[in-house]
């Protein structure tokens, strides 16, 4: 059976998965690298941790050992293959 | 103390206190636009003359002056 | 210092206890400026080494990589680089790296190895690795990385001897014109991977070598990392509470409550101290000198002056206290975290709201802040915003005229009228500030929202020594501005308030002061006319012109022209009860508007300039605020008339 594959934006707080691949959206070239500097790079697990108030936007997910803080807007960059084991919140 | 001479002192610091004011202004805010536009006409004399940091090999004063405040 | 004293610069990610490192290894031999241009801080110290070789120590901007998109993290690369004019290249990198999260902070560290000799890591917060449980292998650490690496806890300045010690033999062996690098016993493969880049032909990195290097940062610790840190718990508590939807935004706004309320209400002993000294020092030259000129100047003119605003060094340095206490702990990302969603509605960014919060102090020092926003068009909204929030300049203005005008009437409970129109002058800030930011994203500044991207860093305890050596700065600077513009302001003031005196042939009656024939008084009612329409008489007219040049420097200004004599204490209540037996109560709500919108600090716009780079934009921020409080007053007026009031 395969991973379910979703944006790291449309997930909700307590979900997470492998980070499989980072778009870079023509004029976002810029952003995808900011975002692989900041340790969200393809094979890394990442995991939402919280949501912001307010239309749940921006969230926070835990990579690399830190915790990063992002619109979803720009998390729908990155493709990531969902943890089967975990459910979302 | 005569209030002729409290006059003349109390007039001398104004004056003093005007010409610092009026320095300090040109320093901060005329100065450097003024010398990159002498500096664009090719006077580069007058250019480091009324804004020190153009001067080269001046390491004193390259920019670690602390008042960001006034 | 000699231009050929050696220098270190401390390099690394945001958040990695670079600055207390900073302090550390300096104490106070420090100097905080700005490099030429931009206004990007500037700290730079000094420390004798044990061998008595002084040494200078550069404090760079925190970055992610060396591939800049901020103006501070610009810095930062162009002085690694050797590309900051007026700015010689350190002879030594000092790498600081949080040892709690060495996968994402080693990234840069190799970015840093890459340009070659003279590189050396301080592992910091090493005290909160081990608590997190974390071994690692030094040994293969230093040499997979080929750098030598110091362990250090920089807050409790453990391990700094230490590093000096490296530092030491570091330029010892660059002097000997050996390789750094190629002494110890470095690892085959890493020495392949650090083919030193020459500084100038440094090139943006591709998305692949990116990811190389962080693929190199798994190697290394997969040799070296015998067990990785366990999550950080309390952390992970904290937020638990701090990011909750509900809980976290209702503790941010007790969080901002208390600081108001607290910077209002424990201030107000020390500030009634200093006005008392102010008072004293005034009657004492009063009582100890002729009446004469000079006299009136130096108790009327400089005390004065100068007093009325040393007043507020007690609420400035209570304000930094709580900004640098949320920053140190980590809560001020948590906090534009929270607002993010706010702040983009009206078009600004997260961190918008740091800058924005500083500036209820100053608007100064909330401007130089708004460099951490890497949009242009993110950091000129911000920067054009920031003067309409209130800041503490205003206070006095307010206080005067409320005490003055507004009767302190119980309206709900503990709520009276005075303290509600305070309230009402702030929220009015904020509306105006929130308003002409989504004009200004609107028009000017069109475009995209630009992204958020941030890190959360783990709760810490703040240091005392970060918080002290902070505060001690920021009242070097105001007590220094107090001394130096603001008392040359007044000085010049007092003269044009006293200067020509009337002739022989003019009157001087009750309604034709002396003041009426003095420079300040032919200014005031030459712009009289154009302050009409406001309410405001050439009285105010002459007030609001050293206003111009400051706000606060009002209250004394008017205190001048009102001629009233006696202490500061005294004067302030005279002044108050003269206004009120002076001016309609129209005119006070006009005056308390113009206020709230108007650009009434030089400073400002100087650090606008600065900061900019053009005249253009101090230009439009003093036009549209200008216009704003013209506006704005108008209406007041006009509306208060109509009233009846």
């Amino acid at each position: 059976m395969k991973a379910p594959i979703s944006k790291l934006g449309q997930l909700r707080k307590g979900q997470g998965g492998r980070i499989v691949a980072i778009e870079a959206v023509a004029h976002h070239e810029e952003l995808a690298q900011r975002l692989m500097e900041m340790g969200l790079l393809e094979g890394c697990s990442v995991e939402v941790i919280h949501e912001a108030p307010f239309g749940r936007d921006p969230i926070a997910v835990r990579v690399r050992g830190a915790l990063v803080a992002l619109r979803r807007n720009e998390a729908d960059q990155i493709t990531v293959e969902l943890d089967s084991g975990r459910k979302g919140a | 103390m005569s209030t002729s001479l409290q006059e003349g002192i109390a007039l001398t610091l104004v004056a003093l206190a005007a010409l610092v004011l009026v320095s300090r202004a040109f320093r901060k805010l005329l100065a450097e636009p003024l010398a990159r536009w002498l500096l664009a006409r090719g006077k580069v004399k007058w250019a480091m003359r009324i804004y020190p940091k153009f001067r080269p090999g001046l390491r004193k004063n390259s920019g670690t002056e602390t008042d960001c405040c006034g | 210092m000699s231009a050929d004293t050696p220098r270190i610069a401390l390099a690394g990610n945001p958040n990695c206890g670079k600055t207390a490192l900073f302090n550390a290894l300096t104490g106070g031999r420090q100097k905080v400026g700005n490099y030429p241009g931009v206004t990007v801080e500037r700290k730079e110290g000094t420390l004798t080494m044990p061998s008595g070789l002084s040494l200078s120590v550069l404090d760079l901007p925190g970055t992610y990589s060396l591939d800049a998109s901020s103006p501070d993290e610009l810095i930062t690369r162009d002085v690694i680089l050797g590309l900051q004019p007026s700015e010689r290249r350190p002879e030594i990198l000092v790498a600081v790296a949080d040892a709690t999260n060495l996968e994402r902070n080693l990234g840069l560290v190799l970015e840093l190895r890459a340009l070659g000799k003279g590189v050396l890591l301080a592992l910091n917060m090493m005290d909160l690795a081990e608590q997190r449980g974390i071994e690692l292998d030094l040994a293969v650490l230093s040499k997979e990385l080929g750098v030598p690496i110091v362990p250090t806890v920089a807050v409790r300045g453990k391990g700094i001897p230490e590093l000096l010690k490296q530092v030491e033999e570091l330029l010892q062996s660059l002097n000997s014109g050996l390789n750094g690098k190629s002494s110890a016993g470095v690892s085959a493969k890493a020495a392949e991977t650090a083919q030193s880049v020459a500084p100038e032909s440094w090139r943006k990195p591709s998305s692949e070598e990116i990811r190389s290097r962080f693929a190199e940062v798994d190697r290394v610790l997969k040799l070296a990392l015998r067990r990785p840190p366990k999550p950080a718990l309390w952390t992970e508590r904290i937020d638990r509470v701090v990011l909750h939807p509900l809980w976290g935004s209702l503790l941010l706004g007790a969080v901002l409550v208390i600081m108001f309320q607290a910077i209002f209400s424990w201030a107000s002993a020390p500030a009634d101290l200093i006005e008392a000294g102010v008072g004293w020092l005034g009657e004492t030259v009063q009582a100890g000198m002729a009446e004469g000129p000079l006299r009136s100047l130096i108790v009327d003119g400089a005390i004065a002056g100068v007093g009325s605003v040393l007043v507020f060094l007690p609420q400035i340095l209570l304000l930094f206290l709580f900004i640098l206490l949320l920053e140190d702990s980590g809560y001020m990302s948590r906090a534009a975290f929270l607002m993010d969603r706010l702040m983009s509605r009206v078009g600004l960014h997260g961190r918008a709201f740091i800058p924005l919060l500083s500036s209820y102090a100053c608007a100064v020092p909330g401007i130089m802040a708004a460099r951490t926003i890497s949009s242009r068009r993110d950091r000129l909204t911000t920067i054009l915003v920031a003067p309409l929030t209130t800041c503490s300049a205003r206070l006095p203005v307010y206080s005067l005229l409320i005490a003055a005008f507004i009767p302190n009437v119980v309206v709900v409970g503990p709520l009276r009228l005075q303290g509600l129109v305070m309230f009402g002058l702030y929220l009015g800030g904020i509306l105006a500030t929130l308003v002409m930011a989504m004009i200004f994203r609107k028009s000017v500044f069109r475009g995209p929202k630009s992204p958020l991207l941030m890190e959360l860093p783990s709760y810490k305890w703040p240091s005392v020594r970060n918080i002290v050596l902070g505060l001690l700065e920021r009242a070097k600077i105001f007590v220094r501005r107090a001394g130096t513009v603001i008392l040359l302001l007044s000085v010049v003031l007092w003269f044009l308030a006293a200067y020509p005196k009337p002739g022989a042939e003019d009157a001087v009656d009750p309604a034709h002061p002396a003041i009426t024939y003095s420079y300040a008084g032919k200014i005031g009612r030459a712009i009289e006319p154009l302050m009409r329409p406001l309410g405001f008489d050439w009285r105010v007219s002459i007030a609001l012109i050293p206003g111009f040049a400051a706000r606060e420097v009002m209250v004394s200004a008017l205190a001048t022209v009102y001629s009233i004599e006696g202490g500061e204490d005294e004067a302030a209540t005279a002044l108050g009860e003269r206004l009120a037996r002076d001016w309609t109560l129209p005119v006070a709500l006009s005056l308390l508007v113009w206020y709230v919108l108007a650009c009434q600090c030089l400073s400002t716009l100087a650090v606008t300039r600065r900061e900019t780079n053009s005249w253009l934009w101090p230009m439009v921020m003093l036009g549209y605020m200008t216009a704003l409080a013209y506006l704005g007053s108008f209406a007041t007026y006009r509306l208060a008339l109509w009233l009846g009031l």
